[in-house]
């Protein structure tokens, strides 16, 4: 297979709100290659997660307006596609696994259902197969004593467990695209380390594509082949994890490392970017990060760079980058 | 039992012992009995008499007492008024007001939850602002004017009901709808409430990223969540319709407790107000109990705490 | 070119979505209930007949829509021909009073019960809890019948029995809004360092509640002209020769089989007034629960 496991084009996402429209995403393109590991990263409200849940129509549908020229898992158009045969995509074509395991599981049923309903619907599995095949993810999301857990319901498991668990949903019909949506935000910080590291390890020995979304920049340096850096709704740079971390183009990208602690540095001093994200609902012409940006040029507040395709492999919106500053 | 049962349990006889005693205080305060009973040309030496003869000199505590007890036997007390029985006046009773109560709890129960499911997924359509409007209305409008004026359409107008009485199931309709309307009104507003909460929540989004159908995504992980509030709602307005019984059953003559009561009450037959005013509250306290063992069977987290 | 990812209808739902979300509802309450108030206060003037003029020669006139009915009665006449249409204008003065008096009362009962219990906690709660419970355990309808043929009707009594049905709504909301903010650190900040409780009370608790205890007012409002009418309905209400609603509808009873304008109308305005109260609190509801708030 050579197309792309993930091709999205023109992407944008409407909110309707009490307070007018709130544009999510706008003119967002994309495309992830089979086996590939992405991060995306920004901040609150950049846009990150709701790129991800627009993928599968995962927003309600009510109060969203998504439109794209193109929006195609693994070769499979998703334009117009029906809700049933979109419905068969989820789960084996593509899963998700959530931020916070407590709200994303359903209290009133047992960890087995929830795990073996998604294999019964597409795998066709029956009850003693699906529940054996359960049994084996939990035991290899590492979760103690399965037999136990798998009759329990997710207020008896522990924070980490229930992520344990919600990973183990997430594989249960060997998905060829996995997208991790701040899986560990809502986890102790000795925790988040182990959830990483299994996640990493199963997408290593699956060799599934996989996004990160995540606002964490130093936890993608390790899991990430490529980062894709959103601001307010668009992509601003997207490069190797490699370029990216040790040449930031684009100014906010600088901003965000920098403000990133390391822990291989711990004397230099950490520095947040001044100003504040802009209000989604109100679109300035000109680019979203000028306001806060110390390189703004006139130009800046009146045209928005557009993503241009660079010599070094990254893509970049910015009329004014930093100069390559090799270390 | 869990112990959160065995806990709900003690609170509900405490309650039982509140209620008792206020109805008794009330009654207690509301006249000497012996005038009510005894005859016109009673001398005083009579009434002492009566009054040894009831246990109305002892101290007010062992009167309290003695009521508990006998009221646990089920003697209720003496209706003058009836020449019987309370107990008996209301066991007479009972089965018309029980079938009133039963259907037209299963009405309300039969309209709101569909309806409210309905307008929840349809939730600001045409649909949802005319059903809700139309609750709302349901909900403002006295439940008995509603069946006074249905009584009006259905049995005056187009002749196809009867006006009130008691005997076949035609007898039943209007009444059971005029007892059921109001609290499918306030049901299906928290059914629609309850499930737009459910549905909104993270672990739906969980179960369609299954790739789940809508009808398992809607019956098994929507429903149960949404019907826990409900549950609880509909055991109140369980209570609620036996009180609303009391002017139904009055507007229909239907012969129930209700009826009984009200009645009673022109009649000043304090020892039967007393009789009713107590089960009425017994069947509320179990009413609420039965809720809380049913919220053990839906909500499985209930049983840890 | 864009295209839709999916087939959609898109702006309609939204603009019926706004047309729900937005003050519309509270302004249809509160325009309703300035109309209710309105005619309660400027009755004299505004009702064409007075209340109690009996016609026997316009008995059971139909209202002037009807066949046989006439502009002179613009909603009919009852049995005893008085103006129907002027009897609800002067209607509103009983339910209206009676609401507002039950307000005022079950507010402070109420409020006061669920100040001390969510204040205090512990043995003063669970008394005042117990207290609480065993209220909702009465079927109140009954209850209400019972005091008021006991102690006997009248307006006072009516409000008194209404505010009693009503007081635990305050109490519950009151109590729980009190407990979530005594918990706040600048309460027990103040506390600690020996404010009195007094001025605790006034100065933290109070305005935190003050919204909370609107709504509830708005809801038992409504809750309150529901019960008068019944009560007036089984003829243990407010009495005497001022016409209420519920009097009205207990008149108009026993001629439903020719005169259904007798029970209709008086019906129509408690609904309304009803509907108003209930319109004022949701809106009310959704512009103060935080929770709501999005």
């Amino acid at each position: 297979m050579s197309g792309p496991m993930l091709d999205v084009q023109n992407l944008s996402v409407t909110f309707q709100s009490d307070g007018g429209p709130v544009y999510a995403v706008r003119d967002l393109s994309l495309r992830l290659a089979p086996g590939e590991v992405i991060g995306i990263v920004g901040e609150s409200g950049s846009g990150k997660s709701v790129t991800m849940m627009s993928v599968l129509r995962l927003l309600d549908t009510r109060r969203t307006e998504i439109s794209a020229t193109e929006l195609a898992v693994d070769g499979q158009s998703l334009l117009g596609l029906p809700a049933r045969a979109l419905q068969d995509l989820r789960g084996p074509v593509v899963s998700y696994i959530f931020q916070d395991p407590l709200t994303a599981l359903n209290p009133l049923l047992t960890v087995g259902r929830q795990l073996t309903e998604g294999m019964r619907r597409h795998a066709g599995l029956g009850r003693a197969e699906a529940r054996a095949k359960a049994l084996d993810l939990l035991r290899r999301v590492g979760i103690p004593a399965p037999e136990l857990r798998i009759d329990q319901l997710p207020h008896q498991l522990s924070g980490g467990m229930r992520q344990r668990v919600m990973i183990a949903i997430a594989l249960a019909c060997d998905p060829k695209l996995l997208i991790a949506d701040e899986p560990t935000t809502a986890l102790d910080v000795t925790v988040q380390a182990e959830i990483v590291r299994l996640v990493q390890s199963i997408q290593a020995e699956r060799g599934m594509a996989m996004v990160w979304v995540t606002h964490d920049l130093a936890l993608l340096a390790r899991l990430a082949d490529r980062v894709v850096v959103m601001y307010a709704g668009r992509i601003i740079e997207d490069a190797p994890a490699r370029t990216l971390y040790s040449s930031p183009a684009h100014p906010y990208t600088a901003g965000l490392l920098a403000s990133t602690s390391r822990i291989d540095d711990p004397f230099t001093e950490q520095t947040s970017i001044p100003g504040m994200p802009p209000d989604p609902r109100r679109i300035a012409p000109g680019c979203s990060f000028a306001p806060r940006c110390t390189r703004a040029l006139a130009q800046c507040q009146t045209v928005v760079p557009p993503l241009v395709q660079q010599p070094d492999g990254r893509r970049l919106a910015c009329f004014n980058p930093l100069p390559e500053a090799h270390t | 039992m869990p112990l959160f049962l065995f806990k709900r349990f003690l609170q509900a006889l405490l309650v039982l012992i509140g209620v008792s005693f206020s109805t008794f205080i009330v009654a207690h305060m509301t006249g000497d009995p012996v005038e009510l009973m005894a005859r016109e040309n009673a001398t005083l030496e009579d009434k002492q008499a009566l009054r040894e003869f009831l246990g109305l000199d002892r101290p007010l505590a062992e009167q309290y007492l003695s009521f508990v007890g006998k009221a646990l036997q089920g003697d209720l007390g003496y209706s003058f008024v009836q020449q019987a029985p309370v107990t008996q006046l209301i066991a007479e009773r009972l089965p018309a007001t029980l079938l009133l109560a039963a259907a037209g709890f299963v009405l309300a129960l039969l309209i709101s939850v569909p309806l409210g499911i309905i307008i929840a997924l349809k939730r600001n359509t045409v649909w949802d602002v005319v059903v809700t409007a139309l609750a709302m209305i349901g909900q403002a409008a006295p439940g008995f004017w509603i069946g006074l004026m249905l009584v009006v359409l259905f049995a005056v107008e187009l002749k196809l009901l009867p006006v009130s009485g008691y005997g076949g199931p035609l007898y039943l309709v209007l009444p059971a709808i005029t007892l059921a309307l109001q609290s499918a009104a306030r049901l299906t507003r928290l059914v629609r409430a309850s499930m737009l909460e459910v549905l909104n929540a993270d672990y739906i989004r969980t179960a369609r990223s299954k790739g789940l159908r809508e009808r398992t995504i809607l019956f098994i992980h929507a429903f149960r969540g949404a019907m826990i509030p409900v549950v609880t709602m509909a055991g109140l307005e369980l209570a609620e319709l036996v009180s609303g019984a009391f002017i139904t059953e009055t507007i229909f003559a239907w012969p129930g407790v209700g009826r009984l009561a009200v009645n009673a009450v022109y009649q000043r037959d304090f020892p039967l107000i007393q009789g009713v005013v107590l089960m009425a509250a017994a069947f509320f306290v179990i009413i609420n109990f039965l809720v809380d063992v049913l919220y053990v069977v839906i909500d499985p987290r209930v049983k840890l705490k | 070119m864009t295209v839709p990812v999916a087939d959609r209808p898109a702006s309609r739902p939204f603009a019926v979505r706004r047309f729900f979300a937005r003050h519309t509802i509270g302004l249809i309450g509160l325009t309703i209930l300035l109309c209710a108030v309105s005619a309660a206060l400027f009755a004299p003037w505004i009702a064409p007949h007075p209340p109690s003029a009996v016609n026997l020669m316009a008995r059971l006139a139909p209202p002037a829509w009807v066949e046989g009915g006439s502009m002179t009665h613009l909603l009919g006449t009852d049995n005893l021909g008085r103006d129907i249409l002027s009897r609800v204008i002067y209607g509103a003065q009983v339910s209206l009073s009676v609401g507002a008096g039950a307000v005022v009362l079950g507010a402070i009962i109420g409020s006061s019960v669920g100040l001390l219990a969510g204040y205090f906690g512990g043995w003063v709660d669970a008394v005042l809890s117990f207290l609480i419970n065993v209220q909702l355990s009465f079927p109140f309808t009954l209850l209400a019948i019972f005091l008021l043929a006991s102690f006997g009707g009248g307006f006072v009594s009516v409000v008194v029995v209404v505010a009693l049905a009503t007081w635990v709504n305050y109490a519950r909301v009151v109590r729980g809004q009190v407990m979530s903010v005594t918990n706040q650190d600048y309460v027990e900040a103040a506390r600690t360092v020996g404010v009195p409780t007094l001025r605790i009370l006034r100065h933290y608790i109070l305005p935190n509640i003050l919204s909370p205890i609107i709504v509830v007012a708005s809801f038992s409002m409504a809750q309150a002209i529901l019960t008068e009418a019944a009560l007036s309905f089984l003829g243990v209400g407010v009495g005497g020769t001022q016409p209420s609603w519920g009097m009205m509808l207990n008149d108009g009873r026993n001629y439903l089989q020719n005169a259904w304008w007798m029970t209709a109308m008086p019906g129509i305005a408690t609904a309304l007034t009803v509907l108003a109260g209930n319109l004022c609190g949701d809106w009310l509801q959704d512009r103060t629960d935080p929770r709501l708030r999005k």
